[in-house]
């Protein structure tokens, strides 16, 4: 219990909810063969994104290791936006353990992308870019959770999510010769840099109000990453051994690389037969909160006295970012589970699962041409799971796979002006993904039960 | 157990990929910024796309896969130049008659060679002179050459047709059909017109001046010049002309009158603009000129066309002359800002 009230006044303590690689790629095969519409009874490490209550359902200790893949295949007039893939391993752990009749739980898991831990960049205004796709899913995902099952019909579960904000200072000073730059300019860069850490907080709680009913509440707190580039320059400009002036140069630019939006989901899971499953989530995206990815910059740049032979700009691009005017979505999903087989040494479930998601984003009628559509995204799945493995391992063995299609709807952005750089942009795509698994479950000796 | 996890290794490393570059600029509309054509892609030296050199005179534009200008016949004992002419300035004495020439287009590049006459003067309303032609194509293939003849004081636009761009140009009728007109441009009116057709635009007096056609044979001149809005550029604008117009349907479906044009700066540039409109009438005009080109004088007699096939699909190009301050003159090609690989076709 005290491990408990740890975390929650860690939750309290925390900067900010939505992981977001995690809502483009799902987590764990069996919820995102299930379209994510497992948040009543999810208990797998996957628990940490879906639910932390439900790390606590289970009483073996799971290990997992697996691969995924997203190839997003998305186009701006007809012509291919030339999207990275993504691709990564995943690993996962739930580590329970039963005191005093009662279940706690701990869980862990991680999204670890092959090319690199996080990819980041601003966004520029009129330059149309997809915006829920360009970097948001190249990042690390790591998640913990706890959980406690008091009671055999409850479950409750809080966990923590970590990303990481930057901010970069470039230092030069020195002194720039005109008359010869090359050899008698003395000038000395200095570079700092400092990768922090925010967390951020999901919790949840699972009830059991009839034997084949259970229904669950998530909340996802809100993540907000800003990265932070500072330049500052400070040369003395010489002409052989006579002062000249004073240049001084300062660029401050903050922008916001990551975020994703507080979450709310409420989840059933019902079993109208004992070998089928029917889960039905919808989650409330709170997305109206998301500030402008376009740099807030300040420029300054002088010469100090002027010179005749230079002249420098009043202005040199200090701007503002642009709202976004994006609105709050409810995002339905549905996954169906049918145990296909089940004997003593093998049981084979087959997985369909559907999500439909409005976007938030407006049509971009303005200057700005962040792209988004609605989406309709189907995935499949097979779980196949060895259960007479003993004395090798007392437990079973479980490989988990999936594909999964998303079909992006063509959408028509029209300008209100015609001389638009841009212009009118009609996108469309579809992003393929698929991903296995393999996970170990070791069941707790007799004697701890 | 350890196959499996050696597999799940294996198919984990198979799916390492490539750090791809982030995804490059999109520009559509033909409002720039344009950049000059380069000599690999025009496949002529510094990026001309005819070496016509000093034969050429005014307006160079591209229809199907033919360039056509109005050349000199070059003269066996040119006089000396006229020195109280500006340095720019042509000097007529020096030239011979003026006819419209066509080239082919040099497969796989931008550029063109093998010229060939289409049309000389051999009408009394003539003159001597042919000048600014303006090819359109109809529908069903035809190909209409508008061009400008008669004295440089009494200039009239004349029209010919041929069965492609590239077939043989017969003149129809012996008169002209539209007085007074500088730098023609004709083009389909858009579908947001008030009366569909055909619209002339061409100078007059540093305006630009509307006519319209049911047929495209006949026009109809409006009473006033066309209203044009100010754009911001500084210095302030002085006159317009040298119209050049494109019809283009954005990829939302939308069609769009854009005529690009000269635009005279109070200091002595000229730039090219651009104005567009849904309806022919109400026009609109980005902030800056769309092309201004370093150490040119005189950008001038803007002359569209939207490639609609291969790797260059979508894409504006702006044909255009280019007298510098050394007397040459350049047919220039510009096109909208993005990287040759995308333009130049696959060999």
């Amino acid at each position: 219990m005290r491990a408990l009230l740890a975390a929650l006044l860690m939750l309290v303590s925390a900067s900010s909810a939505r992981a977001s690689p995690p809502d483009l790629l799902g987590v764990g095969p069996r919820s995102t063969s299930l379209g994510g519409a497992v948040g009543a009874d999810v208990e797998d490490a996957s628990a940490t994104y879906y639910n932390p209550a439900g790390l606590a359902r289970g009483e073996a200790l799971r290990l997992s290791v697996g691969i995924f893949h997203l190839a997003p295949e998305l186009e701006i007039n007809g012509q291919s936006s030339n999207l990275e893939r993504l691709g990564g391993l995943s690993l996962g752990l739930v580590a329970p353990k039963r005191f005093r009749g009662v279940n706690f739980a701990f869980g862990l898991s991680v999204q670890l992308p092959h090319q690199r831990l996080a990819r980041t960049r601003s966004a520029i205004t009129d330059r149309p870019r997809w915006e829920l796709y360009d970097t948001r899913p190249h990042r690390i995902f790591l998640a913990t959770g706890a959980a406690i099952r008091p009671v055999p019909w409850l479950t409750l579960g809080a966990g923590l999510a970590f990303q990481a904000p930057s901010t970069l200072v470039l230092d030069l000073r020195g002194m720039l010769d005109l008359g010869e730059p090359n050899m008698a300019s003395r000038l000395e860069t200095q570079f700092a840099g400092s990768i922090g850490a925010t967390r951020y907080p999901h919790a949840g709680v699972q009830v059991r109000p009839l034997d084949e009913l259970e229904l669950g509440l998530t909340y996802r707190g809100q993540v907000r990453l800003d990265g932070r580039v500072v330049v500052q320059a400070d040369a003395d400009v010489t002409l052989g051994m006579v002062d000249l002036a004073q240049l001084a140069l300062f660029l401050d630019s903050e922008t916001n690389t990551l975020f994703g939006p507080q979450q709310l989901n409420l989840g059933a899971a019902w079993r109208p037969l004992p070998w089928l499953r029917v889960g039905v989530d919808l989650t409330w995206v709170d997305w109206s909160r998301h500030p402008s990815p376009v740099a807030a910059e300040e420029i300054v740049l002088t010469l100090d006295p002027e010179l005749p032979i230079v002249e420098l700009p009043d202005e040199i691009g200090a701007r503002d970012p642009t709202p976004l005017g994006l609105h709050d979505t409810f995002v339905p999903r549905v996954g169906l589970e049918a145990r296909a087989v089940d004997t003593r040494a093998l049981e084979l479930d087959v997985r369909l699962g559907y999500v439909y998601e409005n976007s938030p984003y407006p049509a971009q009628t303005g200057n700005a041409s962040f792209l988004d559509a609605d989406e309709h995204t189907l995935t499949l799945g097979l779980g196949l799971r060895l259960t007479d493995l003993e004395p090798v391992v007392r437990g079973h063995v479980a490989i988990d796979a999936y594909l999964l299609y998303s079909e992006l709807r063509q959408r028509t952005h029209v300008r209100e002006s015609l001389v638009d750089d841009v212009g009118d942009l009609v996108t469309d795509g579809r992003t393929w993904g698929a991903g296995i698994q393999l996970s170990v479950a070791f069941d707790p000796p007799e004697e701890s039960e | 157990m350890k196959r499996v996890l050696w597999l799940v290794a294996l198919a984990a490393c198979a799916t390492l990929g490539d750090e791809t570059a982030f995804p490059g600029e999109l520009s559509t509309t033909g409002v720039g910024p344009f950049r000059s054509a380069d000599e690999a892609e025009t496949g002529q030296p510094a990026g001309r796309v005819l070496d016509a050199g000093d034969d050429a005179v005014g307006r160079v534009m591209v229809a199907g896969e033919f360039l056509f200008a109005a050349v000199a016949t070059p003269l066996d004992d040119p006089p000396a130049r006229d020195m109280a002419l500006e340095p720019s300035a042509l000097d007529p004495a020096q030239l011979g008659p003026l006819r419209i020439e066509r080239a082919a287009r040099t497969a796989p590049t931008f550029g063109f060679a093998g010229r060939e006459v289409v049309l000389e003067a051999d009408r009394a309303w003539e003159g001597e002179d042919l000048r600014d032609p303006w090819v359109m194509v109809l529908p069903d293939g035809r190909a209409r050459l508008y061009y400008v003849g008669g004295p440089g004081d009494a200039p009239a636009l004349g029209v010919a047709e041929a069965a492609g761009p590239g077939g043989a140009f017969t003149k129809l009728g012996d008169a002209p059909i539209l007085m007074d007109v500088r730098s023609p441009t004709v083009v389909r009116a858009p579908a947001g017109a008030a009366e569909p057709g055909f619209r002339c635009y061409f100078e007059r007096d540093g305006t630009i001046v509307e006519a319209r056609s049911s047929d495209g044979l006949s026009f109809e001149e409006s009473p006033a010049p066309l209203a044009l809005p100010p754009d911001g550029a500084e210095p302030a604008e002085e006159a317009v002309g040298q119209p050049g117009a494109l019809l283009a349907t954005t990829p939302a479906g939308r069609e769009v009158l854009r005529l690009y044009f000269q635009s005279r700066r109070a200091d002595g540039l000229r730039v090219l603009a651009l104005a567009a409109s849904l309806d022919g009438e109400v026009f609109e005009r980005p902030e800056l000129p769309v092309l201004e080109l370093p150490r040119a004088d005189v950008v001038a007699h803007p002359a569209p066309v939207l490639d609609d096939a291969g790797p260059a699909a979508g894409i504006t190009r702006l044909h255009h002359t280019v007298r510098r301050r050394e007397g040459d003159l350049e047919l220039r090609e510009a096109r909208l800002a993005t990287t040759p690989e995308r333009l130049l076709p696959a060999e």
